[in-house]
């Protein structure tokens, strides 16, 4: 007995053989044990029952399956994550540029090629130009004269 | 995968600026080559070398040539379309094309002798007009329409209104 009481604190000071921990565990197998023992007793039974678990023969086959497909599983999210990310910034760098700086965009692209309609001479471009604007000049104010007429118009019928 | 982006990139670019393209553009695409219109279009080039033409001796010396040059500043587009032919069928056509619902209808006439006037424009924050538009047909006048584009302030438009030439007008 002094013997095992030798043995539990070689033990725990980590100094025991193999032969000797083997010693430990058939001691805690038995049933009766002095009091001043018990408390070790899980403990060397547990250790007796990790040890007797074998790892089977394909172990490490098997973990590295469990493992393979979801470590693909996320590497590629992430590659759809990392590519949408890119399009969304991309597209919100656009559409900003866009709205803050409307007059850096292009004159829009038109299925016309306008310019073969462009006067050369800027003496005539600018007769044009003044020509149209007089145009749309009369044209608001006859819109505008006619409005003023109906009015009259329908304020007459009403004195009547 | 950058290709990728690009390809993105000029389809969003192609859709609104097909969205942005004006009123003319938009009808006159079928007509490119109908004999029956008439067509000028003055670009920003030219409206630029309009305030050169002062500095070459061509004179500016009345109200009406400065209120031309100061709109003229502003504008990035003028294009014009004519025809004497099919006025009532091409007014018909126009209207049915172009998608006013992006505009906002400024003033519509239509006259008991059956010619039409609408003028459209499309504003651009408070005050700012981008397009100003103008369609004209009926009978026995010509078909007629009119876009101008650009920067043009409200008061650009009511001074067209008032009559760019002040003397002897109404």
């Amino acid at each position: 007995m002094n013997n095992i009481s030798q043995l539990i604190e070689k033990y725990f000071q980590g100094e025991t053989s193999l032969e000797e921990e083997k010693q430990l565990k058939a001691f805690f197998q038995q049933e009766d044990i002095a009091p001043e023992w018990k408390v070790y007793q899980p403990l060397f039974m547990l250790l007796e029952l990790e040890q007797s678990q074998e790892v089977g023969r394909n172990f490490e086959d098997k973990i590295y399956q469990k493992i393979q497909p979801t470590q693909k599983k996320t590497s590629r999210l992430f590659v759809v994550r990392h590519w949408m990310g890119a399009v969304a910034a991309s597209l919100v760098l656009v559409l900003s540029i866009w709205w803050l700086y409307p007059d850096l965009s292009p004159e829009p692209a038109s299925a016309i090629n306008w310019e073969q309609y462009e006067p050369e001479d800027p003496k005539e471009a600018y007769q044009i130009t003044k020509d149209a604007l007089m145009k749309v000049s009369i044209e608001l104010n006859r819109g505008a004269m006619k409005a003023a007429q109906e009015v009259d118009a329908l304020q007459d019928f009403l004195k009547d | 995968m950058k290709k990728l982006f690009v390809l993105f990139a000029l389809l969003i670019a192609g859709i609104s600026a097909q969205a942005q393209a004006d009123a003319i553009d938009a009808f006159f695409k079928q007509y490119i080559d109908d004999s029956r219109f008439t067509v000028v279009y003055i670009g920003p080039r030219l409206f630029q070398m309009f305030g050169d033409m002062e500095i070459n001796g061509v004179e500016f010396d009345d109200e009406e040539d400065e209120a031309v040059l100061e709109i003229a500043k502003g504008l990035k587009g003028l294009r014009i379309l004519t025809s004497d032919q099919d006025v009532d069928e091409l007014y018909e056509e126009a209207m049915k094309k172009i998608d006013t619902s992006d505009y906002e209808l400024l003033m519509k006439v239509r006259d008991n002798d059956g010619s039409n006037l609408d003028f459209f424009i499309k504003e651009n924050g408070e005050k700012k007009v981008s397009e100003l538009f103008m369609i004209a047909g009926g009978d026995g006048e010509d078909f007629v329409m009119i876009s101008f584009v650009g920067n043009m302030s409200i008061d650009d438009v009511t001074r067209m209104a008032r009559g760019i030439k002040n003397k002897n007008r109404y």
